[in-house]
């Protein structure tokens, strides 16, 4: 078999290489979280608001990671790791609150049990999308010396390492960006 | 009464628009039974055979990451057929709504006769403009999305028997 052709063995944002995976997926999520939302909403959201809410905020937390990880500036990578750690927490905090209080869901969201309906990807997504960022981070700090400038590499790399932080914190980042993009 | 959540699997929307949500305590496996021989009941060809295409070219996209390819032009013919197929399907679709047939979640319906085509499109781009391995491993999603779509499709309107 004739050897591999040589790929860029580096991704020069964050959305080449692996990265263009995990967009194409996020896209993909932001465009079904939308759709179900939408019609959610639209046609029966007496039925079960809290789960059709829940399913329209985990959109907008899809549509931003989507955004902010196909652009990938220093200041995109960083709204990228709080949606990302949003979405995360959601994950888990939804996925438990559905399998303990069935009652408010009569309805399934995306996060419904781990994200169960679609095979458990919105519970990895996030966590790869982290390692992604963080690995993108630490490669900002490490070898970024010529590009960008070092003031916003070197914010960027102090949020990515703060990437734990609790979903208050990465909620209220995520209403600042949505106010200032809808 | 006890109705969890989570069967309402995969992409927007409901089964049953205008049936009640938990009609009794044994509706969670009768549910997922239904659904199931939705499945295997009224498959027409056309839907098999993009399922078949689809993971198909999955496993063939898979395939082309693992051994570190890039796009190339047989996998891009690949996409042309399935995208063909998928056309294909919705031709048939739009027909029966033509005809006058309307499924109970028509909203829904509409939202996935409008995705279907342009998701394969979407990712055809999307992946010709990474030059790794990365490229083909989109269009394996796309692949995996085709099929888990005709699946969806027959869970929106069982009627769909080609």
């Amino acid at each position: 078999m004739a050897p591999p052709e040589p790929t860029a063995s580096q991704p020069d944002s964050t959305r080449t290489g692996p990265g263009r995976l995990l967009v194409a997926i996020y896209a993909l999520f932001a465009l079904s979280a939308s759709a179900r939302a939408g019609v959610q909403i639209a046609t029966k959201f007496s039925h079960a608001p809290v789960a059709y809410l829940l399913s329209a905020f985990a959109a907008v937390v899809y549509i931003l990671a989507t955004v902010t990880l196909s652009v990938g500036s220093p200041t995109a990578r960083r709204i990228a790791v709080l949606s990302c750690s949003v979405e995360l927490v959601g994950v888990l905090a939804v996925g438990t609150w559905s399998l303990a209080d069935p009652a408010t869901f009569p309805d399934a969201t995306v996060w419904s049990s781990y994200g169960s309906g679609y095979g458990f990807v919105p519970l990895v997504l996030p966590v790869f999308g982290l390692l992604w960022l963080r690995r993108w981070t630490r490669r900002a700090r490490t070898q970024r010396t010529t590009v960008t400038s070092a003031e916003d590499a070197g914010e960027a790399a102090d949020s990515g390492v703060a990437h734990g932080e609790s979903g208050a914190s990465g909620q209220g980042a995520e209403d600042v960006v949505a106010d200032g993009r809808i | 009464m006890s109705c969890e959540p989570g069967h309402d699997q995969g992409l927007g929307g409901e089964v049953n628009l205008e049936l009640p949500h938990c009609p009794a305590s044994t509706a969670r496996p009768a549910l997922v039974t239904t659904k199931r021989s939705n499945i295997s009941g009224v498959n027409g060809a056309v839907t098999t055979t993009i399922i078949v295409a689809g993971l198909a070219l999955a496993g063939y996209a898979l395939l082309m990451t693992a051994l570190n390819r890039r796009m190339n032009v047989p996998l891009l013919a690949a996409v042309g057929v399935l995208e063909i197929l998928l056309l294909v399907q919705v031709g048939i679709i739009v027909a029966k709504l033509a005809g006058g047939q309307r499924p109970a979640g028509l909203a829904t319906l509409i939202g996935y006769l409008i995705a279907t085509p342009l998701v394969l499109v979407a990712a055809a781009f999307w992946g010709l403009t990474e030059r790794s391995r990365w490229g083909p491993a989109v269009i394996a999603v796309a692949g995996l999305v085709a099929a888990v779509l005709m699946v969806r499709l027959h869970q929106i309107w069982p009627v769909i028997h080609v």
